[in-house]
């Protein structure tokens, strides 16, 4: 398996970009060459100074160092953010699956129902009452990407269930424990791996994008898409303020949906794209 | 069926008429806009916001004022010198007792043809101070004890008692005056129809409101314009990327960042005041904030300038004292010197207050307006070298407003104006009573309630100085408010823009009313 | 088939419903009083013209109360009056709908006019550079932010070239040309990443296509390559195509926040963020059912068409 890894190009190519970035994500608050929070009046939206090489923001903050410290909550609510919508949708997934009947009608319908609300709009709704933050916002991207794990552990639950060995493990009296934990779940892993990666992608894009529009990390705790949308109205005086941190989250993202890709190729030849 | 081929036909048809004749259509109408220098016009002017509500006695933002003094004007209003001036009012006269206001109406007609009769001004006043109004100066105009029909073209008002400001109230864009017979017939929802100088034609919400010229407007070579489109830009990169290509000739509110690279692009110019200001409230019932010297230590301890560089880009002037506009009543050189930048003495005040290791506080601001956000993100930065561990409170402005005016705030980022030009204006602020929007929560002192009634009722005008001369000093000493600086208010237009005023001071979300002056060039 | 339709059809009532007793509650957990947002906030109201207001918008009723008559009301399709002026949301709804929708459908248009030729092509050259430089592209494509992609095409195209409007709607019928020049750039933005995801799906069921054996077997006999490609083996493939892209317009319906909010245009969400932040209820409400009922439609209709262009799915 680990072969198979190192044999995919494209799998390479995202790790190298994604372990400096995991890496200075832990060790970001050592290596950060100002305090990111430290306001310098006398020096604003700086395109390149000396000790500041990408510059200063409105408030005469390192730009370097902002962007180091704004990886971690982007990092931090999108894995977070996943690891919610990976459990509850695939425990809700599964159930309904495995056990069919009323659960399996009402659990597909309630996740029919958040479906029917765009993430972005849900997100913007739900943080309008409970407020932004960090913590906030990983419960709420969690709960708004629960139905797509929902919906695949659960049709996959059903063409694992239907297996003759499956089957016969049932009729020889294994608990239902045993069945979903032992058989059922390491039979469809692949494909839920698969949406983690494409999840954490979308996790990092709805951070941002809420960021962006001022409802995310709050202030002045740095976070990309916050720095984008800040630094926006500064793209005549300082237009290298948005390019930055623009470049990284693209950067990242690409090397995510690689990652999402190589894993697709290398655990699931067969499957599709959606 | 055959409606609809026939739309579709239509449409088809115009969309090949158009792209063959695009280029030339194009150019010739920008050499209209740009070259001859005829009168009139047509102007696109960039808003800030839709304004919520039409109804005129409502304080709806400075986008709402402005297209409320496009269609509307009062018995008085503040001219483009900021001074006040008879519009609907020919002149009036004042008794002796200086309780009863007679007021002569001009031969001014409404945009539906009907003149203005002291009927109408009777009706506008009484709708303001009914019961169940929901005007915002009903507190302030309830000082009217009756008014009088003397004839069509005459009116009195009498007071309950003397008050020197009333005048002022009387000219603000909230006492416009409307149709009896219109706003009877239509509705407290009607379309907007008042006696200024444009009529208006048309408002698609979320896009535009579109106004013409009124001909019969009582200044005969007034208005200039033929017709304003004003188009709502809620986003402030939106509205000034707008002005920059060209789309709006004028807008409003032009966002501080901006200002100096609007300044030097050829083809546009700026119109700049410093109007209104950026203040901290404070709940003044609860522990740190409801001693004097912690709320003086923080007007000690924040360097105006570091505010001022970062979240209004350089532009405005710190406060260090009172937020008194220069040729205002109460205005003396040393009200810009109360306090100055001095973290040492900031500290001396927390410790002699019970705080010489600081204090965690929470400051309300909001994240949906950049201004509002980048003060509170400055305090906090400037508060740290004092000890004080400010935590940002940061929701939307509709969640914000309504933890200010339930007091639910440790203190928090404000950014505002007074009202009127006269001293009065200070009462919406100091005065105890309810926790509201402008005051600091429960700040309530017996000595300045009753400075503010003795100004109020005084009309010696060297009396009123000194009175309001004792509630500056008063007001200082006990610091419920900490002003940090002149917020600058820009109006951004192009070059052949002509005749728009932005007013001085607290008047600069008036400046709709030189509309009626504006022409292109 | 028409009772499966029926089952579908009476689901989607239900969903609605349930859709709506969660929006409303949600709306009024939120704080925040429209009340007093109505009253203006430059300036501080009366309290008394506060609650003067609150009697007049019908919020001082019990919340039970405000709920039963917005469902009655809902169920003869009156969706109530704005608090902010009386106009009726579905008058906002029917102003603001088609232009979100024409927005989306343009965009859709260029992302597949882009997005098919790319995955076909990609498709072909399996494996070769031009397969290599295509998916790179869309990988990009579907990397970068809306909001950031916008960013720079308004940077580019209205500040260094001067060519197209940065922002802002102008009626077709009052000005086309300005009209197709400011629906450019927001459909541009927003077709960037959909070609992404339109060429990579295009590509992957061509592939499955392709390696199927009846395609083969059309090769076998003798059948020209161009005939094979164009006539069965994309005929073939463009269902899941046709799903995708089914499946973004019901998202583009209430998913354009951003683009909407990045160049003023004013369209449905736009329209749902501006009642948001004024806590207009029954406008918030009117629109997400709205949305929500899009979305439910459009997948209710892709169902049926992969229904009917794929008998062998039931």
């Amino acid at each position: 398996m680990l072969k198979k890894f190192l044999k995919n190009k494209t799998f390479i190519i995202s790790f190298v970009i994604l372990l400096p970035m995991v890496v200075v994500a832990i060790i970001g608050p050592w290596i950060i060459p100002h305090d990111p929070l430290e306001i310098h009046s006398d020096k604003v939206l700086q395109q390149s100074l000396p000790g500041y090489p990408l510059g200063t923001d409105e408030f005469g903050r390192d730009i370097l160092s902002r962007l180091i410290l704004g990886i971690r909550p982007t990092l931090i609510v999108a894995l977070g953010a996943t690891f919610i919508a990976f459990t509850c949708g695939s425990i809700l997934g599964m159930s309904a699956g495995y056990f069919r009947g009323i659960l399996e009608k009402t659990i597909m319908r309630i996740v029919d129902i958040v479906l029917c609300f765009p993430p972005i709009l849900l997100a913007l709704m739900v943080v309008g009452f409970w407020g932004a933050g960090i913590n906030n916002l990983m419960i709420i991207i969690g709960i708004v990407y629960i139905p797509r794990f929902a919906r695949l552990a659960y049709s996959s639950t059903i063409q694992v269930k239907g297996l003759e060995y499956v089957q016969s493990e049932l009729s020889l009296g294994a608990s239902h424990l045993r069945v979903v934990g032992k058989i059922i779940f390491p039979n469809i892993l692949s494909p839920l791996i698969i949406q983690i990666s494409l999840t954490i992608a979308a996790a990092i894009l709805l951070e941002s994008g809420l960021s962006f529009l001022g409802l995310g990390v709050i202030p002045p705790e740095p976070s990309w898409g916050q720095m984008i949308g800040q630094s926006r109205g500064y793209i005549s005086s300082n237009p290298m303020y948005v390019l930055w941190p623009s470049l990284f989250l693209g950067l990242t993202m690409l090397a995510i949906n690689l990652m999402g890709d190589s894993l697709r190729d290398i655990l699931d030849p067969k499957l599709k794209t959606k | 069926m055959m409606k609809r081929l026939s739309l579709i036909l239509s449409i088809i048809l115009t969309l090949v008429l158009v792209t063959a004749c695009g280029g030339t259509s194009e150019k010739t109408s920008k050499s209209e806009s740009g070259g001859g220098a005829k009168k009139g016009g047509n102007l696109t002017f960039g808003l800030a916001g839709e304004p919520a509500t039409m109804d005129p006695q409502i304080q709806n933002g400075t986008h709402g004022r402005t297209i409320k003094l496009a269609i509307y004007r009062g018995l008085l209003n503040y001219n483009k010198d900021g001074k006040l001036e008879n519009e609907l009012a020919k002149d009036y006269t004042v008794s002796e007792d200086q309780k009863t206001y007679t007021f002569n109406l001009r031969d001014a007609k409404f945009q539906n043809g009907d003149a203005v009769t002291a009927e109408d001004v009777k009706y506008t006043f009484e709708r303001i101070i009914k019961p169940d109004s929901k005007a915002t100066f009903k507190t302030e105009l309830s000082i009217i004890q009756s008014i009088e029909v003397k004839d069509e073209k005459t009116i009195s008002f009498t007071l309950k008692e003397p008050s020197a400001p009333f005048v002022h109230y009387l000219a603000l864009p909230e006492s416009v005056i409307v149709s009896k017979k219109w706003v009877e017939e239509k509705g407290e929802n009607a379309d907007p129809m008042g006696a200024g100088p444009f009529k208006f034609v048309s408002w698609t919400k979320g896009q535009d409101l579109v106004v013409e010229k009124f001909k019969n407007y009582y200044k005969p070579d007034q208005p200039k314009l033929d017709s304003i489109k004003f188009v709502f830009y809620p986003d402030e990169n939106t509205r000034v990327n707008a002005l920059r290509a060209g789309d709006v000739d004028l807008i409003e509110t032009v966002p501080w960042k901006d200002a100096d690279s609007l300044a030097k692009t050829p083809g546009i110019k700026l119109d700049s005041v410093n109007g209104p200001f950026m203040q901290l409230q404070f709940n003044t019932k609860f522990k740190p904030f409801n001693d004097p010297k912690v709320r003086q230590a923080i007007a000690y301890a924040i360097d105006r300038k570091s505010i001022i560089n970062t979240a209004f880009s350089g532009r405005g002037e710190a406060i260090y004292g009172m937020a008194i506009p220069k040729g205002y009543m109460g205005y003396s050189d040393k009200v810009n010197k109360y306090f100055k930048h001095d973290v040492e003495k900031a500290k001396q005040l927390l410790a002699e207050a019970g705080y010489p290791k600081g204090f965690k506080a929470r400051l309300l601001s909001t994240s949906q307006f950049s201004f509002h956000q980048q003060t509170a993100v400055a305090v906090q930065a400037e508060l740290k070298k004092i000890g004080i561990e400010v935590e940002l409170d940061l929701p939307d402005w509709a969640t914000r407003i309504n933890k200010n005016t339930e007091g639910d705030y440790d203190f928090v980022v404000a950014g505002t104006a007074g009202d009127i030009t006269d001293a009065d204006w200070l009462s919406n602020f100091y005065n105890g009573g309810d926790v509201r929007l402008n005051n600091s929560a429960y700040f309530n002192d017996p000595e300045i309630n009753q400075l503010l009634i003795d100004g109020r009722k005084e009309s010696d005008p060297a009396k009123r100085e000194a009175n309001y001369q004792k509630l500056i000093d008063r007001a200082m000493e006990l610091s419920p408010f900490v002003y940090l600086s002149w917020r600058e208010q820009s109006y951004g237009m192009k070059s052949n823009v002509e005749g728009f005023k932005n007013l001085e001071g607290f008047l600069s979300f008036q400046s709709g009313v030189t509309l009626e002056n504006v022409y292109l060039k | 088939m028409a009772r499966i339709l029926a089952v579908k059809i009476s689901t989607v009532f239900i969903q609605v419903l349930v859709v709506a007793t969660i929006v409303f509650s949600l709306v009024r957990i939120m704080p925040g009083d429209p009340a007093v947002l109505v009253l203006g906030t430059e300036r501080g109201a009366d309290p008394a013209a506060v609650k003067e207001m609150r009697h007049t918008l019908g919020l001082d009723q019990p919340v039970l109360t405000q709920y039963s008559n917005w469902i009655s009301d809902m169920a003869r399709f009156d969706f109530g009056k704005s608090l902010f002026d009386e106009m009726d949301v579905k008058t906002f709804i029917s102003q603001r709908l088609p232009k979100t929708i024409e927005l989306a459908i343009v965009a859709i248009l260029l992302a597949s006019l882009i997005g098919i030729p790319l995955g076909i092509i990609a498709a072909l050259k399996r494996g070769g550079l031009v397969d290599m430089a295509l998916s790179s592209i869309a990988a990009l494509g579907i990397s970068f932010p809306v909001y950031v992609v916008g960013t720079f095409l308004i940077l580019f195209f209205s500040f260094k070239l001067f060519l197209l409007p940065a922002s802002g709607y102008v009626d077709f019928a009052e000005d086309p040309i300005n009209h197709i020049k400011r629906i450019i750039l927001p459909a541009l933005t927003l077709a960037f990443g959909l070609a992404a995801t339109i060429a990579r799906m295009t590509r992957s069921s061509m592939l499955e296509v392709l390696n199927k054996d009846f395609i083969q077997t059309l090769r076998a006999k003798g059948l020209s390559e161009k005939s094979v490609i164009f006539k069965h083996a994309f005929r073939n493939s463009i269902i899941s195509v046709i799903t995708v892209i089914g499946l973004e317009l019901g998202g583009l319906i209430g998913g354009t926040v951003l683009i909407e909010y990045l160049f003023n245009w004013p369209g449905m969400s736009s329209l749902l963020v501006n009642s948001i932040a004024d806590r207009d209820y029954p406008l918030i409400q009117g629109c997400i059912i709205t949305i929500a009922t899009c979305y439910i439609f459009v997948n209710l209709v892709v169902d049926i068409l992969y229904g009917i262009m794929d008998p062998r799915t039931r």
